[in-house]
C-alpha cells in the first residue's frame, strides 16, 4: 500500500465505523423502546 | 399478488417478514463485503496511474451509489405516504433517513481521502460532484431534522415525505454532473451506457462490495422501520401482544 496507506486505511476505518452505528443504533433504540413500551411510558415525541 | 402485497403493508404482517428477511440480508452483507473487500484490496492489481490508492473505489463508489439510491427510495416512498396515506411508507421515509445521510458522508469523507493524494486536495469547492453531493447530505439531514420538529408523528413524517419528493430534482444533478460540467472528478465506472470503464480484475471486487452495501442496507432500514411500527403502532394489540411475549 506504499505511500498511500493512510488514506486506503483511513477509508476502510469509517466504512467500518459507520456500518457498526448502523447496526448499533437501531438494536438501541430497540432496547430503549422495549422498555418505554413495557412500562407504558412511550410518547410520541420519543427519538426512535 | 395485489392481495400478498396488500397484507405485507399491514403493519404486524411487515414486521413478522422484516424479522424473517433481516438475518439473511445481514449474512448476505457479511458474505458479499467480505469477498468484496478481500478481492479489492489483496487481489485486485494497482491501478497504472493511480497506485494502491484506487483501492477506495471498493467503499466509495459504494456509499455514493447508496447515497443516490437511498434519497431516491425515500422520495417513492414518500410520494405512497402523502398519495395513499401508507403508514408504512411514512416510517420507510424516516427509517432510511439516517442510514442514508451517514453512506452520504462515507461517500464525502472517503472521497476527499482519495482526492488528497489524486488532486492534491481534500475539498474542491468548483467541483460540482462534490459540491452536488454535499448538498444531498444536507436534504438527508433537513428530512431528519423536519421529522423530529414534529410532535405528531405522522404529520412529521408527511413533512419529511414533502422534502424527500422536492430533494430528488438532486439526485441526477450528483450522477450527471461529471458530465454536465468540467470536474475534478472522474466519469462513472459502472452506471453509465456501455462497458464499464475498469478491468475485469477490479470489477468483481466492486460489484460485489455494490451489491454487500445494498443487501446492509436493506438489513438496517428493516430495522429501523420495525422500531417506528412499534412507537406508532404501541396501542394496537400485536405490539402489546408482543411486548408481554
Amino acid at each position: 500500500m506504499s505511500k498511500y496507506a493512510f488514506f486506503i486505511w483511513s477509508s476502510y476505518a469509517l466504512t467500518l465505523a459507520v456500518f457498526l452505528w448502523n447496526v448499533v443504533a437501531p438494536m438501541l433504540q430497540r432496547s430503549k423502546l422495549r422498555q418505554h413500551l413495557s412500562e407504558g411510558t412511550a410518547e410520541p415525541d420519543d427519538e426512535v | 399478488m395485489w392481495t400478498w402485497f396488500h397484507r405485507l403493508a399491514s403493519p404486524p404482517s411487515f414486521y413478522r417478514f422484516a424479522d424473517l428477511l433481516t438475518p439473511w440480508l445481514f449474512a448476505l452483507a457479511v458474505l458479499l463485503l467480505g469477498g468484496g473487500i478481500y478481492g479489492g484490496l489483496f487481489v485486485a492489481p494497482a491501478d497504472y496511474q493511480q497506485g494502491d490508492a484506487f483501492r477506495i473505489i471498493y467503499v466509495h463508489v459504494p456509499a455514493a451509489s447508496l447515497s443516490l439510491f437511498v434519497y431516491t427510495f425515500m422520495a417513492v416512498a414518500g410520494a405512497l405516504a402523502l398519495i395513499w396515506r401508507m403508514k408504512l411508507a411514512e416510517c420507510a421515509v424516516v427509517a432510511a433517513a439516517p442510514v442514508g445521510g451517514s453512506f452520504t458522508a462515507l461517500a464525502l469523507l472517503t472521497g476527499m481521502l482519495w482526492g488528497k493524494p489524486m488532486w492534491g486536495a481534500y475539498w474542491v469547492w468548483q467541483d460540482a460532484r462534490l459540491v452536488s453531493e454535499l448538498i444531498l447530505l444536507f436534504f438527508y439531514a433537513g428530512v431528519i431534522a423536519l421529522n423530529s420538529s414534529f410532535a405528531d408523528a405522522r404529520a412529521g413524517a408527511r413533512a419529511s415525505s414533502w422534502l424527500a419528493i422536492v430533494g430528488v430534482i438532486n439526485v441526477p444533478i450528483v450522477h450527471f454532473s461529471v458530465q454536465w460540467w468540467n470536474t475534478l472528478h472522474q466519469g462513472s465506472t459502472i452506471l453509465k451506457f456501455g462497458k464499464p470503464s475498469i478491468a475485469g480484475d477490479m470489477l468483481w471486487p466492486l460489484l460485489l462490495t455494490l451489491a454487500g452495501f445494498f443487501a446492509f442496507f436493506g438489513a438496517v432500514v428493516l430495522r429501523r422501520i420495525q422500531n417506528e411500527l412499534l412507537l406508532r403502532e404501541r396501542s394496537a394489540r400485536w405490539v402489546q401482544d408482543l411486548i408481554t411475549a
